[in-house]
């Protein structure tokens, strides 16, 4: 073995510093507050006695015990009417569809008497193939967000909708009358109903100089521009991940933030399989690790600046000739040279995708992907989608004149400018002085403030609606609940207003009715399964490539590359998307802000992220924990400052720092949800002198601008430290390992495919003595108590989670949250080492060692030098590993619960009993896997909670899901496989009188895996799948299957898949 | 029934004439044979019998007396006769006179077509419209559910409430007793004229010492006998604290009668219950149910009463009487909950009703006689005899985890005829020795199926 790797969550850990030394040795950072308390001075001069204590206690007793024997009077009230398909007890299930501007998916809603409470991706039908982001799995609780507008405003005054409707139809024809300017500001709707009531309320202002101008808030014109330049379509194409061999991405993060991410994830995932012929490959060039990039096989961090001259070099790398107007340094023609070779290699299976928003890369990626003749095959301009549809230029021109005054009417659908534009609080000035504005927005925000009337749409789980993502396919979304407050859909007003409609409150039908008489073809089908695809040949350019050749003007695009790569300065700034947070829509959902980011694991925050070296010379902390703060820095960007604290995020580019878009929503006290402010100890929200609460923090999209029309999300930047401490709750060092290493296990493509399982998956061995020999035997054959018997026997659930398909994305942790009511704790509980996701996602960054190590570490020779290394932090690679109960055959928690409320099941299940427990904790510290979770407080009733626990709140106590308890204060929980389900997976069969089918029952987890990671099933199934067994059996008996922690001899039934990386290393 | 038992009866009574006949001519036979039979069919058929058949044909719609789905029925005969049309046709088919344009049927406004024919004999129908038109409303007198404790308090708290008065009892002696001493005392010293030291005083507490220092070893008998029995029932009683008493029936909004329902009218459980075959709850009736029938039935049957609590469901309901339509204006009604779980049990019943085949009445008792609906008891249960029901008995207080587990270690699991269990049977047959030990009495307990785990209702 020529190489050793390290396997390390934060360099917390890789250095072992004193204060996580000290916090590793302590299941429970917290000790209880008794050396307070005892110290506390009034103690002693207080007059209570032992006695009078004893009295005290005495009558609390008796008086306890008399209140408890009186038996509660419980009321129950049944329905009226029942619904038909209403059964109380009984979930049901609605298709739909989900689309916020930003994230697109075909889900299913499930509902109880009527509420939905849990969201997953439709796996049956949809483009995406079931596939989902954190933020659609999250969105049920943003319907019972209770800051959402009840009823329509006027200048900020609650109002009637006639007599709304009545003010704006009569505004309307003043500027209808005078021939005035009326502006529809949306975001990408697609959707087609949607397009054409916009178009008509367009058409009814005759006279008048009516427009839709579309912003799209994360922009992506710059694609579409290229593509209007190159091919003559301004469109963004379908990419086929599926079919691509080789995946050059230079700053996108197409896994789960860029695009259609929900249909690229599935196509990557499905090439990352080593028991196929062959794996893709794929190279990241980025700056911030990404998601995406923390899954590619080879990651290089380059500056924002250098994505063009990247993709320039690998345009001179493929086709020997350069782009005009762009010198391309010699270092990035090196790192862009092995990509550029296996591009080449395989043509026609290879694709290139930007993230960058500059029309001259975008063009130059076009070129390369025409030289690799990748349109027609990874990319399909034929079926083009109909996102982005946003045009930067015209916004910036709608931007200057509602500044100027030069509007009559806007409307504002779907986005929220004053937010997310560069200059929101000029475009706020100009917006409140024109003579009518109106917004849709669902809350009282940062726009909706500033505009003469809010008419709220519905919440999209209220609403009907239809979406077609791309030419070929067509979506319904369908509401899951009448709406809950006297609101209305926007197509609705808009209809309304054109004189074509009339209100009908909360049972109008105005959309369905206007959707389903525009749809033709079988419509109870289209809305039972969500969305129908059509074929191919159904499209209007049949011919597949459907383009036009490549005409882009490279030059141009050379002298755009050019401009940007001269870019100086101490830092280059880069403004990206978190996977919980996204653009920021969801900013006050404490299922989201409590996700802990996939890559820093930070949790309820936002922050400067910064390389290591930048941080050292600087002088900002680098090693986080619960008593050790981040470093504030004060960051500047074109005349403009955040003041944020400064993370070190291993694998960031030298020289940049990266600011996550989507915080510091309600910037001027608006009422979006008491989640979306800052709290602090105790639970209270910060504030300042003038009681205004302190956001979380700060909005990125302040420091984007727009260039030559380009609305750009990196800049030049410059940094103050300004020395004050700030505390962060990251979780990275929360649940270590205690050092032990056979975790994380690893191969090569290469390597797995000779075939020798002990060279990657070796069975763990210990040594024994028999008959004065030394034997190894497998440590299956170690048993410290008698077996469970659990195998042959009944069921046997079981859990296999691929590490090569998993990329770390969250969805997983957010669908627990849901389905098994796990509490939202805040931040200043997680920074104490108190979260309690049942269900958590190990980051382990790794490092390579080199040779010198592993040679000195084989000879106990001291030529070997830490100094002579590279460093660690530069570009690590990192495995996503999702740890939850391992509900172990021979669970070592089982045997110290002195109460026996943690038991074994005879499905292989490790119960855990709250009204059994007493809370002593032994079960968490004798936990190897540190999975266990203790309830410190009542987290639905204790007032330090109050600000963010959705479980306090009116509406927010609708989410929880009625067949699961929720815990008090004082017991253990942790991941019970979703036993809810389990049983009643069951209970069904048996009622149907049939044998359970593989893969009916399904864990939350596993249901919101958009890249199908989490197999779950009865391991005892030995006849589904024409006698093969269970998908579960067939994985757990595969070559790459490993429990971690082998050697406790736990016996997990959960199983894990050894990664695989398409790496050249054999 | 009463239509029933009298068929019954019919063959009995030939038999005793077949007897009789022996003695008789055959002619006089012949002619007394059909004159008793003759007798029979009108006797069968006359005035008992209409109330039967009519309750059986028409009442789901008609009323005699009043409007309700259909007209009342009062009258109906001699109208059509008046008019010379045939009503036993429009019985039959009313579809068709209603085509043929007979003058009666057209006469009807009253959901015209609406009624579906009904296969009784002319004779039949004559019962009917015989007791119908003879019908009187019957006098009222009030005789609802006697039963009622005021809502949502518990009803058998004697033993508190005894134990109190005993208290406060034994504190009177003991105060009295002291007076007296003192009385004593003070007296003792005005007569003797010489204080008696405190310290020689007898007192109470002084006086109980005494005593048990002279019994030593009764007193720690009887302390021993009495610590054992508080702690005995103490714990017994706690083992209870939650759970809802037998017999507790609190005051509902509507004085709903079980024993008309499912006991007079023989109303299947699940008809209102319909829930418990599919669904974790019951379910308590939704008011559309009570209105497929209240509908029409308007009225209690002996008292202005029911006829009260019947108007409450249309209040409910938002039925307009008068009008016979619905006024859209709904009240759900707030019921009282007798059997209250705790949130941290999970309950089924589709998973006991339908696939453990246990009968109703062996958790709720005999509904069938109940006013409201009550908490029962174990004993009672075990006492219950139901034809064709099998019942579980149990020795635990209803509604505690022991009544729980006790019955899970008790009753077998129905696996014939159900594929899932014949699946998990074939993976057990691998395990030849579990297998041995799980199916040595060829039955599987609901324990033996994992039915004493934790995770089966806790999670």
């Amino acid at each position: 073995m020529s190489k050793v790797k390290t396997y390390w969550k934060g360099i917390e850990e890789r250095e072992q510093s004193a204060s996580f030394i000290e916090s590793t040795k302590n299941e429970f950072p917290q000790d209880l507050p008794a050396q307070e308390f005892l110290a506390d001075e009034q103690l002693a001069e207080s007059s209570t006695n032992r006695r009078d204590f004893l009295k005290f206690m005495g009558f609390s007793v008796a008086a306890a015990t008399l209140a408890a024997c009186e038996s509660p009077v419980v009321k129950a009230i049944p329905y009226v009417n029942k619904p038909e398909d209403i059964t109380p007890g009984v979930a049901n299930w609605y298709s739909s569809t989900y689309w916020d501007g930003n994230d697109y998916g075909s889900i299913l809603v499930k509902t109880r008497e009527g509420r939905p409470i849990f969201i997953k991706g439709n796996k049956s039908f949809g483009i995406n193939n079931g596939a989902t982001t954190p933020r659609m799995v999250g969105s049920v609780l943003s319907l019972y967000n209770g800051a959402r507008l009840q009823m329509p405003m006027a200048a900020n005054k609650k109002a009637t909708w006639s007599t709304v409707d009545n003010s704006i139809k009569k505004a309307l024809a003043e500027v209808v009358a005078k021939g005035g300017k009326v502006r529809v500001m949306t975001n990408t709707t697609l959707s087609p109903s949607t397009d054409a009531i916009l178009n008509e309320f367009v058409g009814s202002l005759a006279g008048a100089d009516a427009k839709v101008v579309t912003y799209d808030p994360i922009s992506f014109s710059g694609i579409t521009k290229a593509n209007q330049e190159s091919f003559g379509k301004a469109v963004v194409p379908t990419y086929n991940f599926d079919k691509a061999k080789v995946i050059v991405s230079i700053a996108a993060d197409f896994l789960t933030n860029w695009l259609l991410s929900t249909d690229y994830v599935t196509g990557y995932v499905a090439n990352r399989k080593p028991e196929n012929a062959w794996m893709s490959k794929h190279f990241q060039y980025e700056s911030v690790m990404t998601t995406t990039g923390s899954n590619a096989d080879v990651r290089v961090p380059i500056k924002p600046s250098e994505e063009g001259l990247v993709a320039a070099a690998l345009y001179k790398h493929i086709t020997g000739g350069s782009v005009p107007g762009v010198s391309v340094p010699q270092e990035i023609m090196d790192k862009t040279k092995m990509a550029a070779q296996e591009l080449k290699a395989n043509k026609g299976a290879a694709l290139v995708v930007g993230g960058s928003n500059c029309s001259g890369t975008q063009t130059v990626i076009n070129a390369v992907n025409n030289a690799l003749s990748s349109y027609g095959s990874t990319i399909d301009m034929g079926n083009p989608t109909n996102l982005a549809k946003g045009n930067d230029a015209e916004v910036e021109t709608l931007v200057k004149e509602v500044e100027a005054g030069q509007v009559d009417a806007l409307f504002i659908y779907g986005v929220n400018p004053c937010y997310t534009l560069p200059n929101g609080d000029k475009f706020a000035a100009g917006l409140k002085k024109l003579p009518l504005s109106v917004s849709f927005s669902q809350y009282a925000d940062e726009t909706s403030t500033h505009c003469k009337f809010i008419t709220p749409d519905n919440h999209y789980l209220e609403s009907w609606n239809d979406f077609a993502p791309t030419a070929s396919h067509y979506a319904v979304a369908q509401p899951a609940i009448r709406p809950l407050y006297d609101t209305a859909q926007a197509q609705e007003s808009f209809l309304v207003w054109s004189g074509k409609a009339s209100r009908a409150g909360k049972n109008s039908r105005v959309m369905y009715d206007y959707i389903k008489s525009r749809f033709t073809g079988d419509w109870n089908l289209v809305v039972h399964n969500g969305s129908v695809t059509y074929p191919s040949s159904s499209l209007g350019d049949a011919s597949g490539a459907g383009v036009s050749p490549f005409s882009g003007n490279l030059g141009t695009a050379g002298s755009h590359i050019a401009k940007k790569a001269k870019t100086a300065g101490d830092f280059e700034v880069i403004m990206y998307q978190k996977n919980g947070i996204g653009d920021g829509q969801q900013a006050a959902n404490p299922w989201l802000q409590e996700l802990p980011d996939p890559i820093t694991k930070v949790t309820w925050d936002n922050y400067i992220t910064m390389s290591r070296k930048d941080c050292e010379a600087n002088g900002y902390n680098i090693k986080y924990g619960e008593k050790s703060p981040a470093t504030v820095a004060k960051i500047e960007v074109n005349g403009k400052s955040l003041e944020l604290p400064v993370f070190m995020l291993p694998g960031q580019k030298q020289g940049t720092v990266g600011i996550a878009l989507g915080y510091g929503r309600g910037g001027n006290q608006e009422n979006i949800g008491d989640s979306a402010y800052q709290t602090q100890e105790y639970g209270t929200h910060i504030t300042d002198e003038n009681g205004n609460k302190q956001l979380i923090g700060g909005n990125a999209f302040s420091l984007t601008q727009f260039v030559n029309g380009e609305l750009m999300f990196s800049g030049v930047a410059k940094l103050e430290n300004l020395n004050r401490e700030y505390p962060i709750a990251c979780t990275q060092t929360h649940h270590t390992f205690m050092g032990r290493t056979s975790i994380v296990r690893e191969t090569s493509f290469g390597v797995f495919k000779a075939g020798d399982k002990s060279n990657f998956n070796p069975a763990h061995q210990l040594s024994t003595h028999e008959k004065g020999r030394t034997v190894k035997k497998d440590i299956q054959e170690f048993d410290l108590w008698d077996s469970h018997p659990v195998e042959n026997v009944g069921h046997r659930w079981g859990m296999s989670i691929d590490l090569n398909s998993c990329i770390g994305c969250g969805s997983c942790i957010v669908a627990c949250h849901t389905e098994n009511n796990v509490p939202v704790v805040g931040k200043d509980e997680i920074r104490r080492g108190r979260d309690m996701h049942w269900l958590r996602l190990d980051r382990y960054f790794s490092s390579e060692e080199d040779e010198v190590r592993a040679k000195a570490l084989a000879n106990h020779t001291k030529e070997f030098s830490y100094a002579k290394l590279e460093v660690a932090e530069d570009n690590p690679s990192v495995v996503h590993i999702p740890m939850m109960c391992q509900h172990c055959n021979h669970a070592p928690c089982e045997t110290v619960c002195p109460v026996a409320a943690t038991t074994h099941s005879n499905e292989g299940l490790n119960q855990m009993t709250y009204n059994r427990c007493i809370g002593t904790r032994y079960c968490a510290n004798n936990c190897p896997y540190k999975v266990r979770r203790f309830n410190w407080f009542n987290y639905p009733t204790n007032s330090r909670f109050e600000n963010f626990n959705p479980s306090q709140f009116d509406m927010g106590r609708m989410v929880l899901n009625p067949d699961v308890t929720v815990r008090s204060r004082g017991v253990m929980e942790k991941c019970s496989m979703c036993v809810q389900q389990i049983q009643s997976g069951k209970l069904e069969a048996k009622k149907e009188s049939r044998t359970i089918t593989d893969g009916e029952i399904q864990t939350a987890c596993a249901s919101s895996c958009p890249t199908d990671a989490i197999t779950f099933g009865d391991l005892n199934d030995k006849t589904s799948n024409e006698n093969k067994g269970s998908k579960i059996r067939q994985e757990s008996e595969g070559v790459r299957a490993y429990h971690i922690l082998e050697e406790v001899g736990t016996q997990p039934n959960i199983y894990y898949q050894v990664k695989v990386r398409n790496t050249n290393e054999a | 029934m009463l239509h029933l038992l009298q068929l019954l009866d019919v063959p009995e009574i030939l038999n005793m004439n077949v007897f009789l006949s022996r003695k008789l001519k055959t002619k006089e036979l012949t002619l007394y044979f059909s004159i008793l039979f003759f007798a029979l069919i009108s006797f069968n058929a006359s005035a008992q019998d209409g109330k039967a058949l009519f309750k059986q044909n028409c009442a789901s719609c008609h009323q005699p007396a009043k409007d309700g789905t259909g007209p009342a029925l009062k009258g109906a005969k001699a109208k059509w006769e008046a008019n010379g049309d045939d009503i036993y046709a429009w019985i039959k088919n009313p579809q068709a006179q209603y085509d043929n344009g007979v003058k009666s049927a057209l006469a009807i406004q009253y959901m015209p077509g609406g009624m579906a024919g009904i296969n009784i004999s002319n004779e039949e129908a004559d019962a009917i419209f015989e007791y119908v038109d003879t019908w009187e409303p019957p006098v009222k007198i009030d005789d609802g559910p006697k039963d009622l404790v005021e809502g949502g308090t518990e009803s058998n708290n004697t033993w508190l409430m005894w134990l109190i008065i005993g208290g406060i009892l034994s504190m009177l002696i003991v105060a009295f007793w002291g007076v007296r001493k003192q009385l004593y005392y003070a007296l003792k010293e005005k007569e003797d004229g010489e204080e008696v030291e405190e310290e020689d005083q007898e007192t109470v507490g002084k006086e109980i010492k005494g005593w048990a220092g002279r019994n030593m070893k009764l007193v720690s008998v009887l302390g021993f006998i009495l610590t054992c029995v508080v702690v005995y029932y103490g714990a017994e009683e706690l083992y209870k604290v939650g759970v809802i008493p037998e017999g507790y029936n609190p005051e509902q909004p509507i004085e709903f009668n079980h024993s008309i329902h499912a006991g007079t009218n023989e109303i299947d459980c699940q008809y209102c219950h319909n829930s418990a075959s599919k669904s974790k709850h019951a379910g308590i009736p939704t008011v559309n149910v009570c209105m497929n029938c209240h509908k029409g039935i308007e009225e209690g049957p002996s008292g202005e009463k029911g006829t009260k609590e019947i108007a409450k469901i249309h209040a409910a309901a938002g039925y307009d009487l008068d009008k016979r339509a619905y006024t859209g204006k709904t009240e759900p009604i707030k019921w009282v909950k007798v059997h209250n779980m705790p949130d941290h049990v999970y309950f089924n019943h589709s998973q006991h009703v339908t696939v453990g085949g246990i009968e109703c009445e062996n958790c709720h008792g005999d509904v069938k006689t109940y006013g409201t609906g009550k908490v029962s008891g174990t004993e009672t249960i075990n006492n219950l005899k139901l034809e064709g029901k099998k019942i579980i008995k149990l020795t635990k207080p209803l509604m505690t985890m022991g009544w729980c587990i006790e019955c899970h270690n008790t009753a077998d699991v129905q696996t014939t005829d159900n594929k899932y269990y014949d699946d998990i049977h074939e993976r057990l047959k691998s395990d030849k020795e579990l297998y041995k030990s799980v199916m040595e009495d060829g039955k599987v307990k609901v324990k033996e199926f994992g039915g004493w785990e934790c995770s089966k209702c806790h999670y």
